[in-house]
């Protein structure tokens, strides 16, 4: 009997081990770090993939190849026939979508493949370059890593600096699908031959281009959304210390901004909404345009405040113009006021374009440097 | 029954806990957001208690004979007869359960991490512990869902750390269409407590017989902490509008835990996560097994497992299950479940006026 049991199960294990067709070895393996999207100017889709080359004969460290198809898994089939082994998607890092691709309807269906292939990475990146992939892929960057290697890391550097907003495959899926938010993803240019983070592109509950924010109100876009985590140093220009017009003007204050804490209070009055932001902004003073101490410390604060404000407010302002909700404020309308929002969950937009919201600051100076 | 095969109080605890969570956790909260939205999850708490309810009751009707074993409790109770006809559907629900669990989890297995092997082999590699497992008896299977559980909060604590995403006004208002809805859910909560049928079996292999009634009790108020936490967890993370576009809520919420030298830990914690499955059909198998010995009184008992064993392989060899077919087949077994948790405790009462 025991013997029995020992040669069934033998043969078991047997018929096991050679089983797995999965088995992949990783010599064999493409890695594609850059996935790419675009429409080109006969209005076909173009695919892009871009992944490290680990030989020591190669010259050029980085793969790229570019296919013109329906869809991206067949792409995958048509780069395989180009590279030098098996593309598998695990490990991507970053999804370039071109500028002329949202401009179009329906382009976030080309994505598909990515939310229902359990192998691929969604914490990857998507970031829209301004301007066409094919320029940022046959970029020859000769002070930088390979860009598969460069990109992801520029990415994680701006969004360390709190220049550029990060979007992650599964934030974007949550953003497109919920009808309290719309979705926003940092913006790649070109510039003199160079790659750069230029700021924030916002798309409209069309899902399609809407407007882009430039590096300075991506900052107050994450101070308004709460969500800073790393370091922000925000500029200012105060005009009550400007002092003459020649080249040095002595009037710009400079902080760093962390643990904001915001609380939104909520209205509904007579089918309007109102909002009122109340960021409590601890700061410390990097940049002083005047000489500090306990009094002169309170009249800039104010006029941080003051300045800091109007800003926020013209930049919720120009949202509601453009009908972009990237501040997510439909989420907290169906939180408070769930009957309402039920039987116009499809209008938020026009419901939003009427609301008045405000944005309150207050600052709270902890520290001031070392000098006065 | 052998009087030296005991198992503790512990392990009747773990069990019950662990016949309950299962493959039903991983899909939990999209079948709830579909039926009531994010308020659903009140539904769960009125669900533990309704199965706790039952438990107790059959707990208090097991306690009329102890000791009895699981074809003499039904006869003595409801004549010859009748008893082993009820017994025979019985093993042939908890077979019927422990496979569908088994080739639900191995569909998981082929979905998520080995998309190009073929679903038999998978399963032929499952059998193998099974068989043990199965074959070793109930203190066997007792020890092996002691020794598991610490995995289950593992991955638990693991659910914490997606909360870095999450956002509170997805679930406020609490409730947000009122009551009704959420009344009709309980049905559904109710089903992911099932497993409780095991209790007819499992006691009397129970050390402390005295203590039964705080085991379930206890049981029970683990799989109701469970699935809170999970449903929670997963209506805080996900938008109410994109939870319903999510299968299995409770893997995919993994894949975006990433750490500095860790990535796609979802595949790690899900093949930890068929352990705590594999407890599931593990125990249904061993009572369906256990039944049907009894009832034909079948003294080489490995020889009907291996046989068993031979027959599932080739039902999914000729069927090729898919996720369409089986949830068809838990839909249809987990309603069965349903009304014998609820019918059996009836018919047993009625049993038993008519013996006095």
């Amino acid at each position: 009997m025991k013997l029995f049991q020992v040669c069934i199960l033998s043969v078991f294990l047997f018929i096991g081990v050679t089983g797995c067709r999965d088995k992949m070895n990783i010599e064999d393996i493409t890695m594609s770090l850059l996935l790419g999207l675009d429409v080109n100017e006969e209005g076909k889709v173009e695919m892009f993939m871009s992944s490290p080359v680990f030989s020591e004969e190669a010259k050029e460290k980085n793969e790229h190849f570019e296919v013109k198809t329906l869809s991206m898994k067949e792409a995958r089939n048509y780069f395989d026939s180009m590279a030098t082994g098996i593309t598998s998607g695990g490990k991507v890092q970053a999804v370039l979508i071109g500028s002329k691709m949202i401009e179009h309807k329906n382009w976030y269906s080309t994505l598909d493949f990515l939310y229902r292939d359990p192998k691929l990475r969604l914490n990857a990146d998507i970031v829209f370059v301004n301007g066409s992939v094919s320029d940022v892929f046959d970029l020859d960057l000769k002070d930088k890593p390979r860009l598969s290697i460069f990109l992801p890391q520029l990415l994680e550097t701006a969004n360390f600096r709190e220049v550029a907003v990060r979007t992650s495959l599964r934030k974007y899926y949550q953003m497109y699908y919920d009808k309290g938010i719309t979705p926003f993803a940092p913006e790649l240019s070109i510039v003199e031959n160079k790659l750069k983070m230029t700021g924030t592109t916002l798309l409209n509950d069309q899902n399609l281009y809407s407007k882009t924010l430039s590096m300075k109100e991506t900052q107050l876009f994450k101070i308004l959304n709460d969500k800073v985590e790393g370091q922000l140093s925000y500029t200012l220009a105060l005009d009550k210390f400007k002092k003459d017009v020649d080249i040095f003007r002595e009037n710009a204050v400079s902080f760093y901004a962390k643990d904001i804490r915001r609380r939104i209070h909520k209205k509904y009055k007579k089918g309007q909404y109102q909002y009122n932001i109340n960021l409590k902004m601890p700061i410390v003073i990097n940049e002083s345009p005047i000489k500090l101490n306990d009094q002169t410390e309170n009249s800039l604060r104010d006029e941080i405040e003051k300045a800091l404000e109007k800003e926020l407010n013209d930049l919720v302002k120009s949202f509601q113009e453009a009908k972009v909700d990237p501040l997510g404020l439909g989420i907290y309308a169906s939180a408070f006021n769930h009957s309402v929002w039920k039987k116009n969950d499809d209008k938020w937009i026009s419901f939003y374009e009427k609301a008045k919201i405000k944005v309150n600051v207050e600052i709270i100076i902890f520290d001031k440097g070392i000098s006065m | 029954m052998n009087g030296k095969i005991n198992i503790s109080i512990l392990q009747f605890i773990l069990i019950i806990f662990g016949v309950q969570i299962g493959i039903g956790m991983l899909a939990l909260p999209r079948e709830l957001a579909d039926k009531s939205g994010t308020s659903s999850w009140i539904a769960i708490i009125f669900g533990g208690f309704i199965s706790t309810i039952i438990s107790i009751t059959f707990i208090k009707i097991r306690e009329k004979a102890p000791t009895k074993s699981f074809v003499d409790f039904f006869t003595f109770y409801l004549g010859k007869i009748l008893g082993k006809v009820i017994v025979f559907f019985f093993s042939i629900y908890f077979l019927f359960m422990g496979y569908t669990v088994l080739v639900r989890t191995i569909l998981y297995i082929q979905s998520y991490i080995l998309q190009q092997t073929s679903l038999t082999i998978v399963l032929l590699i499952f059998l193998v512990p099974t068989f043990q497992l199965v074959s070793g008896g109930v203190h066997i299977i007792a020890k092996y869902i002691e020794t598991i559980f610490p995995i289950i909060v593992f991955v638990l604590l693991m659910l914490l750390f997606t909360l870095k995403d999450m956002n509170i006004y997805f679930i406020l208002p609490i409730i947000k269409d009122g009551w009704m809805p959420i009344f009709k859910t309980i049905p559904t909560t109710t089903m992911s407590f099932l497993g409780i049928e095991t209790i007819m079996i499992v006691y009397p292999y129970l050390k402390e017989k005295e203590k039964a009634i705080k085991g379930v009790i206890i049981g029970n108020a683990m799989s109701t902490f469970t699935y809170l936490f999970v449903t929670l967890i997963c209506f805080v993370v996900y938008s109410p509008y994109e939870i319903s576009r999510i299968y299995e809520p409770v893997i995919d919420i993994l894949s975006v835990l990433e750490f500095q030298y860790v990535e796609r830990l979802d595949f790690v914690l899900l093949s930890l996560f068929l352990l705590v499955i594999s407890k599931t059909w593990v125990t249904y198998l061993w009572a369906g097994m256990c039944g049907i010995t009894e009832l034909f009184n079948i003294k080489r008992f490995i020889i009907i497992l291996f046989l068993l064993f031979i027959v599932f392989v080739l039902i999914t060899y000729l069927v090729i299950p898919t996720f369409t077919t089986t949830n068809i087949w838990i839909n249809y077994i987990t309603n069965i479940g349903i009304c014998i948790i609820i019918g059996m405790p009836v018919i047993l009462w009625i049993g038993g006026l008519i013996k006095k």
